[in-house]
């Protein structure tokens, strides 16, 4: 499906314009492969080239209780992260269009995009003081739960809104006139159709949330870490082939898991697109 | 179906928005999020103001964090790193978006894979992959050597030159997926008029093109700039002690210099400088209405 | 008499902009009224207000005498077919016809009697288990009818229910609609700016501008008498020519004149020479005559400038009325000049002759 009236408009500058952006996605293969290379090593060093072939440090490393347990931990922040940005943004997103001024509208979109300009350290450090102040709070999960999901909110908020922006304006009116109140359309109406934006945004924010590294140096209870938090000091430690033997793992699991995702959705996207076509 | 006489007439000025209309809506919807945001963000900001009025040796944190030597050099390298940072990304995902929409089928998969690889790992995997190919005996010097390119072991690992390529990457997303979306939505008749009427490619990049997607490329630019400052990781791992930012210097007052009111001070004019950032140019340019 | 819908002086102020101003219109039971006018003229409005989506600052709206205006829309007991249909696009056709019986919690055997009927009403019974999307527009336009009409509502609302349709499909929806509108004898308030879909669907039309109503009155009441210039032209083409009293003043001659009578396109013909030379007349040159299928259109320059439109029957000799030859148009039917009062005209100041 190539785009007749762009290629025209590029003319011959579409070679070199190509050609950049491959070299470009080197940028985004090439560390991704040299990791995924050096973990195969049988050596004991991070090496590259990697000297022969051995499964073993991924054995080392799903043996290795230190390297579940943070796994465990970065699923079980980042699934309550999810679950209450989902909520929050969705809602937010929903609220919107409810605000009638248009100004005021403007200053709740730019509260709900401004956790993604948030430097994380300092954020971080704020958490950390609130922390000091609240001991109770010391050894919870309490303030990192919190933390990322107001990063996360900003991807669910942005990715429902933009799918309510493609919905016709005149469901909800419609809906009302026969007869529905606004809890009634809110849930039969209104949410249906936006499942997939909100499944997205949950993937999102997932994501967000299970990478998320700057919080939790700062705001983990004393002898627990998350996965990028156990990778990070290790990386500043003894840099060793368990490192790149985790990496590739988890990468490769998003990469399933969101993978599967996407293409679920270009499934179905190309079947509703092929039924409308039938149909007409 | 209800046959009820209308409620009693208020004395309060006329609704002029739909009778009825229940204000419980409203208010179930955005009080949730924004009670969360209080919370979330309005605590953990004044704890930042407290923690830093709170100084032990009496004296005014956030002149003594203006004053640091380190602080200040480490603020003058972040400003400049964002800038160059978002000036290279916008660039380069300005052509990497136009290569996705002008590529022939495999090569637009390849290209968008490359984009979601990027995106759905961890930045902390992505990181060690910088390191491993530029450490001095790393990826590149084996590539380099094989190539009769290079003897001497590279010296860029721990320098600024090896953080620029790994912080771009770690960025391209967020300035090419705005401009792939401004692309799509250039008005195809408007090419075709163009070319009609004999404009060529730079004529039409002039006058089409690029006024469509200069918006774009505002707003995923302000957004990789205000993330650009607050880059931690990748800094120190790839760029080392010699290059600091101002969130390496944060967290070295925290973790091992033990000054956590300058730290906190310091926090708040990070935080403040972005913010400020952020809301003009969100002011200025929309930037938050293209994401939301 | 007895009145189904009842608008007094309605009000609506939106921000700095007076949409309503004083609006006031009745309906008899099973009456299909059309509110017509330009974008702007606040006819959307109106039915917004009689939904019950749009409030209002003063005024009454009453349904079967009983004042409605602070009902919501949701206990109003209307039905509406919005322009983009609003059919939601998650449920099948049946689910969405059905809705209105859920939301009113009925049980579910009886949603799907009603909604297997209303979608025979409306000629679609084998749709119901398809989604909005595999139907075509027309079809959809149907689904929302039949999803209006399902909870046996009181007044029925068509917001420019043909918009969407190419023309062809358009003629024949209007015939269906006022078909199921008659057959369900539905009390029936719609909005457009076409004046032929206003024309062929109403029992009366209520022409809007500028938040007001201009005139009220039947298709042809409308058509053979508009009240002002403005209705003169909205509603089909008009030649204006000063009046006064009942009489149409000679061309070019403006003195004493007390109104503006209107001549439609086909109560013009050419002259020949043989009329009495006291009958009235107009003369100037032809600028085009187009061919348009069951007529002629013949638009003429008069000599004193103003444009004349005039439509013969097919008969005539083509030949004869060739780009920028004179011609001498006079009255077919004198008996159908209408003269509009100079005090009745909203813009009477703006023109004086066509």
């Amino acid at each position: 499906m190539t785009d007749r009236s762009l290629l025209r408009a590029i003319g011959w500058y579409r070679t070199p314009i190509i050609a950049i952006g491959l070299l470009a996605s080197l940028l985004f293969f090439v560390p991704f492969l040299v990791v995924v290379a050096t973990s195969w090593t049988s050596g004991s060093f991070i090496l590259f080239p990697p000297t022969g072939f051995s499964l073993q440090w991924y054995e080392t490393v799903l043996t290795d209780r230190q390297w579940l347990n943070s796994f465990w931990l970065s699923v079980v922040v980042a699934v309550i992260s999810t679950v209450a940005a989902v909520l929050l943004g969705t809602l937010g997103a929903l609220g919107l269009t409810r605000i009638r001024s248009r100004a005021l509208q403007r200053w709740v979109r730019t509260l709900f995009i401004a956790p993604i300009a948030l430097p994380p350290i300092a954020y971080a450090v704020g958490l950390w003081s609130v922390d000091r102040r609240l001991p109770f709070l010391d050894d919870t999960l309490v303030s990192l739960v919190v933390g990322e999901t107001l990063l996360a909110v900003p991807y669910v908020f942005a990715l429902v809104s933009s799918g309510l922006a493609g919905t016709d304006p005149s469901l909800r009116p419609a809906a009302s006139t026969l007869g529905a109140s606004w809890p009634m359309i809110l849930w039969r109406i209104e949410l249906p159709p936006l499942l997939p934006s909100i499944l997205g945004g949950a993937l999102f924010a997932f994501t967000v949330v299970f990478d998320e590294v700057v919080l939790s140096v700062l705001l983990l209870p004393p002898g627990t870490q998350t996965l990028p938090l156990k990778m990070f000091t290790a990386s500043q430690e003894a840099f060793s082939p368990e490192l790149t033997a985790a990496s590739t793992m988890v990468s490769l699991l998003a990469i399933l898991v969101l993978g599967g995702a996407q293409l679920a959705s270009n499934r179905r996207n190309r079947a509703a697109r092929l039924r409308r076509k039938a149909s007409a | 179906m209800s046959t009820t006489t209308a409620p009693p007439e208020h004395a309060a000025p006329a609704d002029r928005h739909e009778p009825g209309r229940n204000r419980a809506e409203a208010r179930w919807l955005l009080w949730p999020p924004l009670a969360f945001f209080v919370v979330a963000l309005g605590v953990p900001l004044a704890a930042l103001v407290l923690r830093a009025l709170d100084n032990e040796t009496g004296g005014n944190s956030f002149t003594a964090a203006l004053t640091m030597p380190v602080f200040l050099d480490a603020l003058g390298r972040t400003v400049l790193m964002a800038a160059v940072v978002t000036a290279l990304t916008v660039l380069l995902g300005t052509a990497y978006a136009t290569a996705v929409a002008v590529s022939p089928g495999w090569l637009k998969m390849l290209l968008i894979a490359a984009l979601l690889l990027s995106l759905w790992t961890s930045i902390m995997v992505r990181t060690f992959g910088w390191m491993l190919l530029e450490l001095p005996r790393g990826a590149i010097f084996w590539l380099g050597g094989n190539l009769g390119l290079m003897d001497e072991p590279l010296g860029i690992y721990q320098t600024a030159v090896a953080m620029y390529p790994a912080m771009v990457a770690v960025m391209l997303p967020f300035a090419v997926l705005p401009i792939t979306s401004a692309l799509a939505a250039i008005d195809r008749e408007q090419l075709n008029a163009a070319a009609v009427f004999g404009a060529g490619p730079l004529l039409t990049f002039r006058t089409i093109i690029r006024p469509a997607i200069t918006p774009a490329m505002i707003s995923g630019g302000v957004l990789v700039f205000v993330m650009a400052l607050g880059f931690y990781v990748t800094p120190l791992l790839l760029g080392g002690p010699a290059n600091m930012t101002v969130s390496g210097v944060i967290s070295g007052q925290l973790r091992t210099a033990g000054r956590p009111d300058l730290g906190a001070a310091m926090s708040i004019l990070l935080v403040g400088g972005t913010i400020a950032i952020y809301l003009v140019a969100d002011r200025l340019f929309k930037v938050s209405e293209k994401w939301g | 008499m007895t009145v189904a819908l009842s608008v007094q002086d309605v009000h609506v102020t939106l921000g700095q902009n007076h949409v309503l101003k004083g609006v006031s219109i009745d309906a008899r039971p099973g009456e299909f009224v059309t509110l017509l006018g330009a974008s702007g003229s606040g006819k959307s409005t109106l039915l917004n207000v009689i939904a019950g989506l749009q409030g209002i600052d003063r005024g009454h709206v009453a349904f079967d005498g009983t004042n409605v205006e602070k009902r919501p829309p949701r206990k109003r007991g209307v039905g509406v077919v919005f322009q983009s249909y609003a059919l939601f696009p998650h449920m099948t056709v049946g689910e969405n016809v059905a809705f209105p019986l859920r939301a009113a919690r009925r049980p579910a055997a009886e949603r799907a009697k009603v909604a297997r009927e209303m979608l025979e009403l409306v000629q679609l019974g084998e749709m119901i288990g398809r989604r909005p999307a595999q139907l075509s527009g027309g079809q959809r336009q149907r689904v929302a009818l039949a999803r209006a009409l399902a909870a046996n509502p009181g007044i029925l609302l068509l917001d420019e229910p043909m918009a969407a349709l190419d023309k062809q499909l358009r003629e024949q929806m209007q015939v269906e609609v006022t078909r199921i509108q008659r057959q369900v004898g539905i009390t029936t308030v719609s909005v457009t700016h076409d004046q032929a879909e206003a024309m062929t669907m109403s029992d009366r039309v209520a022409v809007m501008r500028d938040g007001r109503f201009v005139q009220i009155d039947t298709p042809e009441n409308i058509y053979r008498k508009p009240a002002t210039e403005y209705v003169a032209r909205f509603v089909g083409e008009a030649n204006l020519f000063p009046a006064r009293g009942g009489e149409l003043l000679p061309d070019g001659v403006t003195d004493g004149r007390t109104g503006t009578a209107v001549i439609r396109p086909e109560d013009l013909r050419v002259l020949t020479g043989a009329e009495p030379a006291d009958a009235w007349s107009v003369s100037g040159v032809v600028r085009l005559l187009s061919f348009q299928g069951s007529r002629f259109r013949l638009e003429v320059v008069s000599d004193t400038g103003g444009r004349v439109v005039c439509s013969l029957p097919p008969q005539t000799d083509a030949g004869t009325l060739l780009d920028g030859n004179r011609v001498r148009l006079g009255c077919a039917h004198p008996d159908r000049v209408h003269v509009i009062a100079a005090t009745a005209n909203d813009d009477a100041q703006e023109l004086v002759v066509a």
